[in-house]
């Protein structure tokens, strides 16, 4: 396992939040010294806008903005910097896939197909398009290892499915879509459809090979894998980013502007409209750095290892009273697990660990159709990265231990006969 | 917020008028769509007041505590006061201030009531 004695004292939040126990990296990740040096080096060293200040500050500016480019190109394993497209984040990444290439390429009566364990971020885009379009939305399900029934995919697709856009990893189940496969399947049945991937929760965890996967396009946060905020990345091919039109218009995606007509800028500045999130970019290659440093592999292993020591200490402790939402196998995870208590409602279970310093996450974590699938509204779900260790697991059961003394004894046990029954899953 | 203090947990362990009325004059059932959180509320007015309320839900401390706090509240009110009630009414009512996150929790048992009034 990882030095997480280590790694906790580059992590400034641990000093000063004396009783942190951070679970909740899955929502967002801590961050470490070098990456708010590096914010705090941008605004008070060398604050200016890029690309076109014909002065120093803002040249060096330019510099470090585009050697995290040029870091981001390396670390997920893609060929050339101007495929990787600098967004607020997956959200708008998604959005601009589906405002751009999907308003081009969906017709009527086409299809697109997602899977029920899709983030909303990666299952609106979609459905609105669908809607929009007449086209058909396709809802892929999920086998008992949690992840896309492969069979299914290769039932539904078909000459007319021009997009299928899939989770790299379920935020709720933690399980690892097999991407390469899918890609395989698809392309075999239709050459010519364009696969996407919501890499949000992989990014962070696993060694991201983009070239390897096979999809068409990758898209992934800043603040999941330790950098600030405000920053997204989409990465493409280029063929298919240079045939799209832009997002959005303005400055510094332009080429050329006159009163008849506007030409605009190359890849990767046709998709960059506007001042980007600067300082956050440039910031970015620190958590960049700092994941390498560890390596992604160790943290990959370390997350694994901590997941099945607590997969097996709340089994032997709880018993039946926890209920892993997908499969209870750390085989077959990487570090979440959301879960059911008792019947206990996840808001009480969050609120009562948050007062014992213990952060959760409660509520159907943006994935409403997988909870409505498994017949429970709501789930409480714990998250491990790099940080965490197994000091943090007896933390959580120990406060578990103390919701269920609060709450125990509680109506909803007593009242058998009333019509509102327990969630299962 | 401490959802930990004792009359709370009380009314969540133990809610008052807990249990659906014979031969209403209004029901209702308010749902919480973000939270699950579901109540059925049946109510008896007479002369414009409010006589007798039940209710049965599946919900939060916050929203359980609320609604058998409420319920007896609402008891021998009239029914244009009870449409009046307001959040801040319902903090004083509950006795802590809820965080911003869970003012729904607080929201869902006063809806289900004044819905249940609404009713034709």
């Amino acid at each position: 396992m990882l030095n997480t004695t280590k790694i906790k004292s580059d992590f400034p939040i641990f000093k000063n939040q004396l009783n942190l126990t951070y679970l909740d990296s899955t929502a967002t990740s801590l961050k470490p010294q070098s990456v708010i040096d590096k914010l705090n080096e941008y605004y008070t060293q060398y604050s200016s806008n890029i690309f076109r200040g014909l002065y120093p500050i803002s040249q060096k500016a330019t510099e470090e903005h585009e050697a995290t480019r040029e870091i981001v190109t390396k670390f997920i394993g893609a060929k050339h910097p101007e495929e990787v497209i600098f967004t607020k984040n997956t959200s708008e990444s998604l959005n601009l896939l589906m405002y751009t290439l999907g308003d081009k390429i969906v017709q009527k009566d086409d299809n697109v197909i997602i899977s029920i364990a899709e983030h909303h971020s990666n299952f609106v885009p979609w459905q609105m398009l669908c809607l929009k379009k007449e086209a058909e939305f396709r809802v892929l399900g999920i086998n008992k290892e949690g992840t896309v029934k492969l069979d299914e995919l290769e039932q539904q697709v078909d000459s007319r499915t021009k997009i299928i856009a899939l989770t790299y990893i379920s935020n709720v189940l933690g399980t690892v879509n097999p991407i390469e496969k899918i890609v395989k399947i698809a392309k075999k049945k239709n050459p010519n459809v364009i696969i996407i991937i919501d890499a949000a929760q992989a990014a962070p965890h696993l060694k991201l090979e983009v070239r390897k996967l096979g999809a068409d396009f990758v898209a992934f946060s800043s603040h999941k894998m330790l950098g600030p905020t405000g920053v997204g990345i989409l990465w493409g091919k280029k063929e298919l980013f240079e045939e799209m039109p832009p997002f959005m218009f303005g400055g510094e995606m332009i080429e050329k502007v006159s009163v008849e007509k506007t030409t605009f800028d190359k890849l990767p500045h046709k998709f960059e409209a506007g001042t980007p999130a600067i300082g956050e970019i440039i910031a970015l290659k620190e958590a960049v750095k700092y994941l390498e440093k560890i390596g992604l592999k160790n943290i990959e292993k370390h997350e694994k290892e901590l997941t099945n020591y607590a997969l097996e200490r709340l089994n032997n402790e709880f018993g039946n009273d926890f209920q892993v939402i997908g499969p209870n196998d750390y085989k077959l995870k990487t570090g979440i697990i959301a879960f059911v208590f008792k019947d206990y409602h996840p808001h009480d279970i969050a609120d009562i660990l948050g007062n014992q310093g213990i952060c959760i996450r409660a509520g159907h974590h943006c994935a409403a159709p997988l909870h409505e699938k498994a017949n429970i509204s709501a789930s409480s779900r714990m998250s491990f990265y790099l940080y965490n260790n197994q000091e943090d697991v007896e933390k959580i059961i120990n406060g578990l231990k103390k919701v269920d003394q609060i709450l125990k004894m509680g109506f909803h046990e007593r009242s058998t006969n009333s019509k509102f029954k327990q969630p299962c899953c | 917020m401490d959802i930990y203090k004792e009359k709370i947990l009380e009314h969540y362990k133990k809610p008052h008028n807990y249990g659906h009325l014979k031969n209403p004059d209004k029901s209702n059932k308010a749902i919480n769509v973000s939270c699950g959180d579901e109540i059925e509320v049946d109510l008896i007015i007479k002369d414009q007041k409010v006589t007798e309320v039940g209710f049965e839900s599946k919900g939060c401390i916050i929203s359980t505590a609320m609604m058998s706090m409420l319920t007896d509240y609402i008891k021998d009110k009239k029914v244009n006061q009870i449409m009046k009630i307001n959040t801040k009414d319902l903090q004083k009512i509950i006795g802590i201030d809820v965080s911003p996150a869970r003012l729904k929790c607080l929201l869902i048992p006063l809806q289900s009531i004044q819905q249940a009034i609404s009713k034709n």
